[in-house]
């Protein structure tokens, strides 16, 4: 009877399987190490102590726990105030975002909506084809935009891509019975769009807001060309002049004597800095993974 | 009761009535109409831009844009474009942008596919979902947070490979890898598909798990193997998916990602000749050593051929497969 069996699972697993199996499983393994060692090692390079950091001795695990770069990447100025800019950045604009898809996407669902033909094509088109980089800056120059917290919020408000995403979930997982029923009860646009359609619209809207967001969060390029006050630049593009900077200067910090004769300064700067900047993604990572997947799918979905 | 009715039916029928004309709508429509007027300020008038292309564009300080464009530049026809024609730095330019974007859509079909068949193939489900996370895991990483991460492996003074190297007697740990061209030539295509690996592949992902499992039944009493389910039921039915990403990709063959190529290689100046695409070029030519002129041909050229290769390519998927178009 056991030999039955035995055999049974040999007939499920042929030998070209097993061959099969032994290369995905290598083959899987081996992303996995190429996709987790550079952040373990960073992880365990910013807990470690400068000098064995500066010697070259982490390799996988924090040698000499300390703190030092942590203490060192708080009382950088650039670093907080980049950090609040940040934060505001990704509040604001993921909330202005957020509003102008919705308020765009919802009419443009409605198939009673007047020329939505024409104003589906004026959006789309612009995926295809656009002024390009030089145009936009001159005219956000030119209407006194630059240097200013509004370049960073206005010009990219919305994604043509995200308002498709939400216009086709509006159209397709929203009954269109439900504006009839609340409409021969005498309920308002207004009313329907604010009372029934975004409390059923919860999952598109989390959807298209962590989008936003994640890309705020991340974005250093128009503040790379808009924003030349040191006050107003965000984490990334203060990350940025940092890397870039072949030596931290000690009068970054809020207090130059601390820092100084700190081995490895640099090292654990930069180290440091990563995790700093990256914990808040890698915090809410879980779910907006689950909810980056589900985007890409309502996204894929034709219309 | 039944003037209630009526009234109801009457309400029901200026409704059937009025439905296409637009006062009925006019809520909707106002509702519409701060993204109209934002999209026409910032995505339609920077198009009319594009005749900075077409003039020698001269800037008065104190004058506005517009001034400036209209009245204190000339025309010059197709000058700018002939001069950027000329520049010994289109020709390479033009290769870096679509050899490198070709090398991408080639590698982000085939790498994410066989990926993600591989992953649907693991025996645990456990296994497989944790997977999918890590190498999901450096989408959500800036640029220049990778930058940061080649920067702690690549650089010269104590980088971690040359630390390694070192260690084993390899090499005198002071390889200069910035200044490495025939390195950065094949790291660029492996940053790239270290980064979106697993962004691509969630689309496969799901596709796979929409197949129906009876397929993979039937295939398995006909006596198939895990190769052969792949090969003959898998693929075929990833076939459309497949086509529409590649459209899609292949539609930005003109665009280039700025963060991989200038913010990766830390700008530096060896590997320009591998790094400079059309994006890096219009960049430098506006903020580092401005020639708006030029920039501005650049990004034409770039506008006008990308609209064209994403038409051409919807056409050509459409033939091969009427029903995988995108429009």
């Amino acid at each position: 009877m056991a030999a039955k069996v035995v055999n049974a699972r040999k007939i499920k697993h042929p030998l070209e399987d097993r061959i099969l199996y032994a290369v995905v499983y290598t083959i899987i393994i081996l992303f996995c190490i190429v996709v987790l060692y550079p952040i373990i090692f960073v992880v365990s390079a910013s807990f470690s102590s400068g000098t064995e950091v500066q010697l070259g001795h982490v390799y996988l695990w924090p040698v000499k726990p300390s703190l030092d770069g942590y203490e060192a990447v708080f009382s950088h100025k650039n670093v907080m105030n980049g950090y609040r800019n940040t934060l505001f950045y990704t509040l604001a604009g993921t909330t202005i975002n957020v509003i102008i898809t919705v308020i765009c996407a919802y009419p443009l669902s409605r198939r009673d909506m007047p020329m939505r033909g024409f104003f589906m094509f004026l959006y789309t088109f612009t995926m295809f084809f656009g002024g390009g980089l030089i145009p936009t800056y001159l005219l956000v120059n030119s209407i006194g935009m630059n240097n200013t917290i509004w370049a960073l919020l206005i010009p990219g408000a919305m994604s043509v891509y995200n308002m498709i995403i939400t216009r086709t979930f509006f159209q397709n997982s929203v009954p269109v019975e439900l504006l009839e029923a609340s409409q021969i009860d005498g309920c308002s646009d207004a009313r329907y769009f604010f009372s029934v359609l975004l409390p059923l619209s919860q999952a598109v809207i989390s959807v298209i807001s962590l989008y936003y967001a994640v890309g705020h969060w991340n974005s250093y390029f128009s503040a790379l060309i808009y924003l030349r006050k040191v006050e107003l630049q965000p984490l990334q593009l203060v990350l940025r002049n940092i890397l870039l900077a072949t030596r931290i200067s000690l009068n970054e910090f809020e207090d130059p004597d601390l820092m100084d004769g700190m081995v490895g300064l640099e090292f654990l700067v930069k180290y440091a800095l990563i995790v700093v900047s990256t914990a808040p993604i890698m915090c809410l990572y879980p779910f907006v993974q689950k909810f980056f997947a589900k985007g890409v799918m309502l996204g894929s979905v034709k219309g | 009761m039944s003037t209630l009715a009526t009234k109801t039916e009457k309400k029901k029928k200026s409704r059937g009535a009025s439905t296409g004309s637009s006062f009925d709508n006019l809520e909707i429509f106002l509702l519409h109409l701060p993204t109209t007027i934002w999209y026409l300020l910032f995505c339609y008038a920077p198009m009319f831009g594009i005749i900075i292309a077409f003039k020698k564009y001269k800037v008065r300080p104190g004058k506005n844009f517009l001034w400036n464009l209209i009245h204190n530049s000339k025309w010059c026809g197709f000058d700018n474009f002939e001069f950027l024609f000329e520049s010994s730095y289109f020709g390479p330019m033009i290769r870096n942008t679509l050899v490198y974007n070709l090398i991408f859509i080639t590698l982000g079909v085939i790498i994410p596919v066989a990926l993600a068949i591989m992953i649907s193939h693991l025996h645990s489900k456990k296994v497989a979902k944790t997977c999918q996370t890590m190498m999901f895991l450096p989408h959500f990483m800036s640029w220049v947070v990778i930058s940061y991460f080649v920067n702690a492996f690549l650089a010269t003074d104590r980088g971690l490979v040359n630390n390694l190297f070192k260690t084993l007697g390899l090499s005198d740990g002071k390889h200069q890898w910035y200044q490495d061209i025939d390195f950065w030539r094949w790291f660029l295509v492996f940053l790239n598909v270290y980064k979106s690996v697993g962004y691509n592949m969630v689309v496969y992902m799901a596709s796979i798990g929409g197949i129906d499992a009876e397929l993979y039944e039937a295939a398995l009493i006909d006596g198939s193997s895990k190769w052969q389910q792949t090969r003959y039921i898998t693929l075929p039915l990833l076939r459309p998916i497949i086509s529409i990403m590649f459209i899609l990709a292949v539609g930005s063959i003109f665009r280039s990602d700025f963060g991989l190529f200038y913010q990766a290689p830390r700008n530096s100046g060896a590997l320009t000749d591998i790094t400079q695409t059309i994006d890096v070029y219009v960049y430098k030519a506006l903020l580092e050593r401005p020639n708006i002129n030029l920039s501005s041909a650049a990004a034409l050229v770039q506008s006008v051929c990308g609209c064209i290769t994403i038409i051409l390519a919807n056409l050509l998927v459409k033939r091969i497969d009427p029903e995988a178009g995108l429009f």
